[in-house]
């Protein structure tokens, strides 16, 4: 949310005291004598104004899509109440407003203030995550927090021997709920200087799937989470006459609330192998002091921003020993704790002119670095819990350094014809990676056409190449991989890229246009195995039309697709064996009408909107068979507003909305809980949504005369 | 007594805030004299409800000295320009003279409004607004805020996406995706992760690097961790699409495709598709795919977790 206060210079200076700075005194319009200005046709808001809606709400069917976000997931009827206001006395003002009180999603904002002196903000809200709503394990809680099975449970190599597998499931909801609080405010100390504060709590708790393994076996756990993150921002502003500068603290602390995620194997274990253990996100925190600040130089219309920030983040969880399994000797932890480190620095500096009337010129550097200070260990490892891997293994702190640089300009040729160009050059250094340094460069221009005052067009294209110093193919064979693989976040590409934009609002009619389309096409040429090539087309369009002075219509329509390809080398050999390619489609469409004061009562508003995405994935080579079946998601949105004001202060609303979110996903079609003979999961499955909601509520307006 | 034109103090005034001149001047705009009653001559005509909804904005608070309204200020005229040739009907060249307008219908240029506002709010937007991408492409302040509504739709939870998507249309269509943040339904908004006014930082994010602005509502996945997934630790957007995907996660391929971009260690890692396909059960492809046993895949804290499977 953005800082909407005043700096120390009065609005009376906006115009005229500039202006006087830069005329001969005749010239000037002097500020006016404004002691008669009385305002007295001004409305000043005064006293308090509030409305208030309550009502009721009927969902007609249990459907976690729909509920999640909103707390609207099961079939049923729901009281919720909103509601909003403003109370302005003295100077001081505060505004108010809840949402969705009756439901996880409610959220309450008050912020108040007396402007220009301090202001202050608190927030309450609720956010619900719901994943699966049908979702079955066979696991419960115990009281020191292990997964634990049922006391009748037949353990077996694969789950169709689990012969309780069906009478031991119980209902295990997937999903989780946010609670964030934040308080904080603003003082201005004195008319240059500003100290600002924020604070914010969120506890999200709930319970997710987890993949537990067991050599080539596995248990998709039911894992209960209760995280709180703590965050700090807080600093000074001061203000000058040609610039502004801020130092700022922020800090973020995250708490886990358990340090492993243990369960009992459902599988038939090695002797002492029964249960095992997960590390849960362990305890961290992040503070970082940032400098930033602007200056307005006095020659050549130019400003500079810029960003110093140094950050530190440690992590030093106490560590959960190598094994469960008491009947495995290891040799001790390297140490308790990890003690982590990572220390970020960040530099910014972005330069702005226009040296002429006409031109415009912009050069932007930026560094980045997370300096990775982990110490290293050699460590153990136990292999499920049943016996040491025998091989000693370095922990691996990645960091890296990244510096950015961009040159531009642009030329205003005349009032409707202008033209950029620019130059971008990144350069990243990687410790620990296959690629130890790579720069890209990338080139573009660009041409903007505003032949009138209602068209816009502007078209941008470019080009980009990413070079390594070489591909340590002994390092990732340290990993075990292919001599042939290049990641595809490190390898060379070449990229073209191109943009165009058109926007019109059509000459004395009330209809505007826009259209965009977007386009990419990556190519890893040294890319023997690995991502290969990709290319990515966007299409959007939106058309607005004011009818009337009560009546809107909108239409958008949004195209996305990419392509990937890659090869892999399913035989572990110098030569690819398979190549693969997925192509991602996505479509949307929409429409809606507002109208306002039918017959002066009554307000409607529709809104629709239509979505389909499909994957087809295809392999070529390779064992197994050629397709995989498509991925398939639709969304269908229909939503109604009708209001119907009975009078100035009350008003009837009724709203039905109806989705519908079908999905095809071949990765848990049919999938059971003891389908797969190696997984014993949760038995999600794809989605397939589809409830109306209808619901009336009544607003009263209170004050605000 | 000869008076400079409206242009000319305006484009003088930008250059004294250091903003360019103004690219094209009003069309018969005024000269630069004030109305004599400042807001009370100018509600005089303009007093419908859209006018009058300023009055319940921070704008409207005569208690604060530095805002329009407060004592000695020049009220409408302190956003609008000076308005006396305006309000006594001035024609030039055939039109009626002209105060700096903000709406749809004949705005001033770009560079006049925004200076309008930066006057005073220069400092609180960012630090780095000029030369942040709005800037770049010369949007105006009044393209996204809407200083008479008493609930500036840009500035609400529920209702600062579909402003920014009449720019940004493809994340409309991003935000209909089935894996998507939830700002369809109005419970987050844009400028959680970007700063609209300007920011030094890629993409204009509100922290300084993509993964710090994760790890706002992600922290758990920040570490350091014993085990560290290289790519997790210097960019989220390796894997995910913040924007929405057709895929679960918000993954920008489906696994384990997406995991073979990266690991072809042999055995299973390197093979495209189990021998039996889907109808044989493929642990490696049903359920959660590679992570249904490396579902440490953001890192992990154990000793015994090298594989991300601890």
């Amino acid at each position: 949310m953005c800082e909407m206060s005043w700096n120390r210079r009065g609005s009376s200076r906006i115009l005229t005291a500039a202006v006087a700075a830069m005329l001969a005194p005749a010239a000037v319009a002097a500020t006016p004598d404004t002691s008669e200005w009385k305002c007295e046709r001004c409305p000043f808001a005064k006293g308090y104004q509030a409305e208030f809606t309550a009502g009721s709400t009927y969902v007609s069917d249990d459907a976690v899509t729909v509920g999640d976000a909103t707390g609207y997931d099961e079939k049923g009827a729901y009281l919720n109440a909103d509601g909003a206001g403003l109370f302005a006395a003295d100077g001081h003002r505060l505004r108010w407003s809840a949402e969705d009180l009756g439901l996880d999603s409610r959220a309450l904002d008050i912020a108040g203030g007396r402007p220009g002196s301090f202001d202050y903000r608190l927030s309450y809200r609720q956010l619900p995550q719901r994943r699966f709503d049908a979702t079955r394990t066979v696991f419960s809680r115990a009281p020191d927090g292990l997964l634990v099975l049922p006391p009748a449970w037949t353990f077996a190599g694969t789950t169709t021997g689990m012969t309780a597998l069906a009478a031991s499931l119980v209902p295990q909801d997937i999903g989780g709920d946010r609670e964030i609080l934040g308080i904080g405010g603003r003082v201005q100390a004195t008319a240059r200087l500003r100290a600002f504060a924020d604070l914010q709590r969120e506890e999200h708790d709930g319970a997710r799937m987890l993949g537990a393994p067991y050599f080539t076996s596995a248990s998709l756990l039911p894992h209960r989470f209760d995280y709180r993150t703590d965050q700090v921002d807080a600093g000074i502003r001061y203000d000058g006459d040609r610039g502004h500068l801020k130092f700022a603290y922020h800090g973020s602390f995250f708490d886990s609330s358990a340090s492993a995620i243990a369960w009992q194997s459902p599988f038939t274990t090695a002797p002492g192998a029964e249960s095992g253990a997960l590390a849960e996100a362990p305890d961290n925190d992040f503070q970082q002091l940032a400098l930033t600040g602007s200056y307005r130089m006095p020659w050549l219309d130019t400003r500079m921003s810029f960003t110093a920030a140094m950050g530190r983040g440690t992590q030093d969880e106490t560590l959960l020993p190598y094994t469960t399994n008491a009947g495995l000797v290891t040799a001790p932890l390297p140490r308790p704790s990890l003690d982590a480190k990572v220390d970020t620095t960040h530099l910014a500096v972005t330069v702005l002119s226009r040296p002429l009337p006409k031109t415009r010129v912009k050069f932007a550097i930026r560094y980045d670095e997370r300096d990775n200070r982990t110490p290293q260990y050699a460590w153990s490892r136990v292999v499920a819990d049943t016996f040491l891997s025998g091989e000693s293994e370095l922990n691996v702190p990645y960091g890296y350094e990244r510096l950015r640089m961009n040159l531009s300009a642009d030329y205003d040729f005349s009032g409707s014809l202008s033209a950029s160009a620019g130059y971008d050059f990144t350069d990243v250094d990687r410790r620990f990676q296959e690629v130890g340094e790579q720069n890209e460069d990338s080139g573009w221009g660009r041409v903007r056409w505003r032949p009138n005052g209602w068209l816009d067009i502007a078209a941008k294209g470019g080009i980009s190449r990413r070079e390594i110093d070489g591909y340590d193919t002994a390092l990732a064979a340290g990993f075990g991989q292919n001599p042939l693989l290049r990641k595809f976040n490190l390898a060379y590409r070449y990229r073209e890229f191109g943009e165009l934009s058109v926007s019109a609002t059509l000459p004395d009619k009330p209809v505007s246009l826009g259209a965009r389309a977007l386009y990419a096409d990556d190519s890893y040429s040294s890319t023997p195995l690995g991502v290969t090539g990709s290319e990515e087309r966007h299409v959007a369009f939106d058309l607005n039309w004011s009818m009337s002075d009560r009546a809107t219509v909108y239409l958008v329509a949004g195209y996305d697709e990419v392509d990937t390809r890659q090869r892999g080398s399913g035989a572990f050999s110098p030569v690819p064996d398979w190549n693969a390619r997925q192509a991602d489609e996505f479509y949307s469409a929409g429409g809606g009408l507002r109208i306002t004061g039918i017959a002066e009562k009554l307000d409607l508003q529709l809104d629709y909107s239509h979505a389909r995405g499909t994957t087809a994935i295809d392999v070529t080579g390779g064992i197994g068979p050629a397709a995989f079946p498509d991925l398939e998601t639709t969304l269908d949105s229909f939503r109604a507003r009708l209001a119907w004001r009975w009078s100035e202060k009350l008003e009837a609303i009724l709203q039905l909305r109806y989705e519908r979110l079908p999905t095809e996903d071949w990765a848990l079609q049919g999938i059971g809980p003891g389908t797969l003979p190696a997984v014993l999961t949760l038995g999600a499955a794809p989605y397939d949504d589809e409830a109306w909601l209808a619901g009336i509520s009544f607003r009263y307006r209170l004050g605000g005369e | 007594m000869t008076r400079p034109s409206l242009p000319l103090l305006v484009a003088l005034a930008c250059c004294g805030a250091g903003l360019p001149l103004a690219s094209a001047p009003q069309s018969a705009a005024g000269a630069a004299e004030y109305s004599p009653a400042g807001a009370d001559t100018c509600l005089m005509c303009h007093s419908n409800d859209a006018v009058l909804g300023i009055f319940r904005t921070r704008h409207a608070m005569p208690s604060d000295p530095r805002g329009p309204f407060g004592h000695g200020q020049l009220q409408c005229e302190s956003c609008h320009g000076p308005g006396g040739a305006h309000a006594g009907m001035q024609q030039f060249d055939g039109q009626m003279a002209q105060v700096i307008r903000f709406g749809r219908e004949r705005p001033a240029p770009v560079e006049t409004r925004n200076a309008a506002c930066l006057g005073c709010h220069d400092a609180d937007m960012g630090f780095a607004t000029h030369g942040g991408a709005h800037d770049d492409n010369r949007i105006a302040c009044a393209s996204c805020h809407q200083l008479h509504s008493p609930t500036d739709a840009v500035l609400g939870r529920s209702t600062q996406a579909g402003k920014c998507y009449e720019c940004h249309a493809q994340r409309r269509s991003d935000s209909l995706k089935a894996y998507s943040h939830p700002l369809r339904e109005g419970k987050m908004s844009c400028s959680g992760c970007h700063a609209p006014h300007g920011a030094t930082t890629e993409a204009l994010l509100v922290r300084q690097t993509t993964n710090d602005t994760c790890y706002q509502c992600h922290a758990e996945k920040r570490g350091p961790f014993l085990w560290e997934h290289a790519p997790v630790a210097e960019d989220c957007t390796s894997c995910h699409d913040p924007h929405g995907s057709n895929q679960p996660g918000m993954l920008v391929r489906r696994a384990p495709l997406l995991c073979q971009s990266c690991h072809s260690q042999s055995g299973h890692p390197s093979v495209a598709q189990d021998a039996g396909g889907l109808a044989g059960n493929s642990p490696y492809l049903l359920a959660q795919g590679c992570l249904n046993c490396h579902s440490q895949v953001h890192g992990s804290n154990h000793p015994s977790g090298s594989k991300l499977m601890r």
